[in-house]
């Protein structure tokens, strides 16, 4: 197993992972974007609206800000002492107080807690008009991917597979030259050659094209993973995700210990 | 997590894993079948939002729930190292 960085941002990592399964590659994908927990608004409470965006409106795209905090400070609401009634170890209250002529943005919630708070202040919520009012209380809570798309950590999570081309007796007919979508096939004295094999999509379209079939494309177990993370570190979406499956597999362990065969 | 056994014998466990999806399944299979002795390891999802995925496994022999356990501590291996690299 060797990890590459290609590209290493806070917001944005892009990763080369070579000769691992692609059953557990696939499975961080997923972890990430299903289990990894991050804060967002479950609901609203509307004390005020006369706003031109009816309440369901104003609920759905204040659901979709992004929301920076402590995630390991707070409880999943099923899990807290609580019992799910709601409480300040489990959620946390956004407050819009605004009156018209004005553009409501994401900045202007104030919140309970300093720490959780949108990721930019800067989304349009609504616009209001002269005598427009919005009173609202927005309620925040842990939540992960797998229940709504809003509490996902990540815009962009995927991989592919990156492919080990082969030529072999070519012709140097150049078909496969113009064929490739993403032009990354180029011929360099008596050979072709790839440029860039990070871009390759696995089309097959050189494959198809090539009459003497000497152009191989093939899996391999090296994979390109990308990255892009909304109110964490990209980094530790990632680390937060592989210690999800690893806790799984521990909890497993754990529960089969008791269950004599 | 939830684990529940339906059948059990010398070389064949039929378990419901309460709670988990493909994201933990998945890994577990593939985990599995590398394991020696492994002939069978699947699980299967009745329903998507319902259903408490079932894992199947056959072994030639050996003791299937310390076949899962040992696939299982694969995980936590591959993890750390992965944990390590990044
Ligand atoms: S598989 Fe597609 S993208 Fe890759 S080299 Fe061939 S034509 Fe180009
Ligand atoms: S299409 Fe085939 S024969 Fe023609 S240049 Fe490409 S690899 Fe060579
Ligand atoms: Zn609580």
């Amino acid at each position: 197993m060797e990890v590459e960085y290609v590209e290493d941002r806070e917001d944005k990592i892009v990763f080369i992972i070579k000769n691992v399964p692609v059953a557990l590659v696939n499975s961080i994908r997923r972890a990430i974007i299903g289990h990894v927990p991050t804060m967002a608004v479950d609901y609203i409470n509307v004390y005020m609206n006369t706003s031109f965006l009816y309440d369901e409106m104003l609920a759905h795209r204040i659901g979709l800000i992004p929301l920076k905090a402590d995630i390991d400070k707070y409880n999943f609401q099923d899990k807290c002492e609580c019992g799910g009634e709601g409480c300040p170890n489990c959620q946390v209250s956004l407050r819009l107080n605004v009156e018209g002529p004005k553009t409501v943005y994401s900045g202007d919630f104030i919140s309970d807690d300093p720490e959780v708070k949108p990721v930019y202040d800067n989304i349009p919520v609504v616009e209001l008009y002269e005598g427009q009012q919005l009173m609202i209380e927005a309620v925040a809570r842990l939540g992960t991917g797998k229940e709504h798309a809003k509490w996902k950590p990540v815009s962009i999570c995927s991989y592919k597979i990156i492919p080990k081309i082969e030529i072999s007796d070519c012709s140097l007919c150049k078909a496969c030259v113009e064929a490739c979508p993403r032009k990354i096939l180029e011929i360099k004295g008596e050979k072709i050659v790839v440029n860039d094999i990070l871009k390759c999509s696995m089309c097959m379209e050189c494959v198809k094209v090539c009459e003497d079939n000497a152009i191989k494309v093939e899996e391999t177990d090296n994979y390109l993973f990308t990255i892009e993370s909304i109110s964490m570190p990209a980094k530790e979406v990632l680390k937060r995700a592989i210690n999800i499956l690893k806790n799984k597999a521990v909890e497993m362990n754990e529960i089969l210990k008791h269950i004599n065969s | 997590m939830d684990v529940k056994v339906v059948e059990i014998g010398n070389d064949y466990v039929k378990l419901i894993v309460k709670g988990e999806d493909h994201t933990f399944l998945n890994l577990l299979q593939h985990y599995l079948l590398e394991e020696e002795g492994v002939i069978i390891a699947k699980y299967n999802i009745p329903h998507p939002l319902v259903g408490e995925p079932e894992l199947y496994v056959k072994t030639d022999g050996t003791d299937p729930i310390e076949a899962i356990k040992r696939a299982n501590e694969k995980i936590v291996k591959v993890c750390d190292e992965l944990l390590s690299k990044i």
